[in-house]
């Protein structure tokens, strides 16, 4: 399947792949899976006292739509607080990226591990 | 200096070996004639053109020329020999295996649908039919029997001959799908037993948009036309006949005669370094269908913890085949991994890997750098990998 540059770009050379420290103080942890393809995120936030997210790393297993989204939502989540990044949704990253419909999914379970991590409920 | 990307698709198609372009050339311009009209030198240039093209095919799978019906491809032949041989009977039976092409399976399902029944037969972990089920399920009811003779995806051969005399033994029509096969290993027409046969330019070296049925002396008289219009062809498929397309399948099926036997050898060894090289610095990593008894240029291989589109993609300048589509909308792993038994996890994370003729050494490694690179960097951004890796030590 062809993507987007937005897409390549980011499965190429992911800037916030990898995961904290174990121990690192202010980490949260989201994992969410795809019911539809079994695609696995693990997302992890710094979270400064203030509630502001100061740093972002992901794991992904899955498609290119996955590892994207995963990044995408790093970067939207850095420099904003925890309310505020609540409110990141699928469709924007979806459209950002120029996801084809059928490829939306990597958007959504990108955004369910982003709210399992700020919301402290997490599934695998 | 070796050029990139690397083409490694070479079941989806193969680029037209410069000699057969250089034959096909002179009939898009200087004789351009029809081939059937029968009145003048331009018509009659073309005919020679696509008699002597027809002898080739011929020649190549061990059949005689007035055997040889010229098609748009090997899915157009695939459609005449199963929709030709059912023709309108509902009180019949095909029998086929769980792991064609869909240009076999989609003519059973439409045929299906017209109130024909058809048995799909199962494959076991190596991709092979067993000839046991084969034999039983010859019921007095079953009108063909139509069975690959090398698979698409993971190359493998199936017993053709043993089918071949289990259907000769019944007066059963016994069809082939050889579209992968011919011009890589040796075909006989007569050997195989077989009454129909597939094939198709683009796969061996030849242009797209033409192909062949070879359609036995026997076959003949039990086939029914789907396309009528003019009698082309013994009146089979009717439609003016592609010369430029025919004259480039013949020469293709010449030089793949000629060089069969070396080639399959060169092409055999330039897998199996691309197979070892993988296996000895990547665990996890599993091979799909039969070790040996496949095409020489294929290798199907399945890397654990990583998903097959994300891997085409991280590995730029390979061009390779994923044997799924992550999608949401449809089950859109292989069909024929699946009937292998071949674990769902797995059935995301094949590759395709089609070699051919114009492949060398040098490519072979450039691409085990990149593959291996790239499901190590996949990997570790995996947390499946990650948790592995946790519950082995």
């Amino acid at each position: 399947m062809k993507f987007s540059d937005e897409v390549s770009s980011r499965v190429k050379e992911p800037a916030h792949a990898g995961s904290f420290p174990s121990g690192d103080a202010g980490v949260v942890t989201g994992m969410a899976t795809s019911d539809d393809c079994g695609d696995v995120v693990q997302l992890q936030l710094k979270v400064e006292a203030g509630g502001r997210i100061t740093d972002a790393r992901f794991k992904t297993y899955g498609c290119a739509a996955s590892i994207a989204s995963s990044q995408r939502v790093c970067e939207l989540s850095v420099g904003r607080s925890v309310d505020d990044a609540l409110g990141i949704s699928s469709d924007s990253i979806a459209a950002f990226l120029d996801l084809p419909e059928v490829k939306a999914h990597g958007a959504t379970v990108a955004v369910e591990a982003l709210r399992f991590a700020l919301t402290a409920d997490s599934r695998l | 200096m070796m050029k990139t990307p690397v083409y490694l698709d070479n079941h989806s198609t193969t680029p037209v070996d410069e000699r057969v372009l250089a034959e096909m050339l002179p009939y898009f311009s200087e004789h351009f004639g029809n081939a059937s009209s029968a009145d003048h030198a331009f018509g009659w240039k073309a005919e020679e053109a696509v008699d002597r093209a027809r002898q080739r095919v011929a020649a190549l799978i061990g059949a005689s020329a007035d055997e040889i019906v010229f098609t748009s491809g090997a899915t157009e032949s695939n459609n005449l020999a199963i929709k030709g041989a059912v023709d309108g009977a509902t009180e019949v039976r095909i029998v086929t295996s769980a792991t064609e092409h869909p240009a076999v399976l989609d003519p059973c399902e439409y045929l299906e649908g017209k109130g024909a029944k058809v048995r799909y037969l199962p494959v076991d972990r190596d991709g092979l039919l067993d000839l046991k089920d084969v034999e039983k399920s010859l019921d007095d009811d079953v009108r063909l029997v139509s069975v690959m003779m090398a698979n698409n995806e993971i190359g493998v051969l199936q017993p053709i001959a043993e089918i071949g005399e289990l259907c000769r033994a019944r007066d059963i029509l016994f069809h082939t799908d050889a579209a992968q096969a011919v011009g890589k290993v040796p075909v006989d027409v007569q050997t195989l037993k077989v009454d129909l046969l597939s094939l198709s330019a683009h796969k061996m070296y030849g242009p797209k948009g033409v192909g062949a049925l070879y359609v036995s002396k026997n076959a003949r008289r039990k086939i029914a036309a789907k396309t009528h219009g003019g009698g082309h062809e013994g009146s089979l498929r009717s439609g003016t006949v592609n010369v430029a397309g025919v004259v480039g399948m013949g020469m293709a099926c010449e030089l793949s005669g000629a060089d069969m036997a070396a080639e399959s050898v060169r092409t055999g060894r330039l897998r199996d370094r691309l197979r070892d090289s993988i296996l000895a610095r990547l665990d996890e990593v599993h091979v799909n269908g039969h070790p040996t008894n496949r095409l020489p240029g294929n290798l199907n291989l399945s890397f654990g913890f990583v998903e097959g589109e994300a891997l085409i993609l991280s590995m730029e300048d390979v061009a390779v085949s994923s044997g799924s589509a992550c999608t949401s909308a449809t089950n859109a792993t292989s069909h024929v991994l699946a009937a292998l038994g071949v674990p769902e996890q797995l059935l995301h994370s094949s590759i395709r890997f089609g070699l051919g003729r114009f492949n060398t050494e040098e490519e072979i490694d450039y691409v085990v750098d990149k593959i291996c690179a790239s499901v190590t960097r996949l990997r570790e951004l995996s947390p499946l990998w990650d948790k592995a890796q946790r519950e082995k030590t």
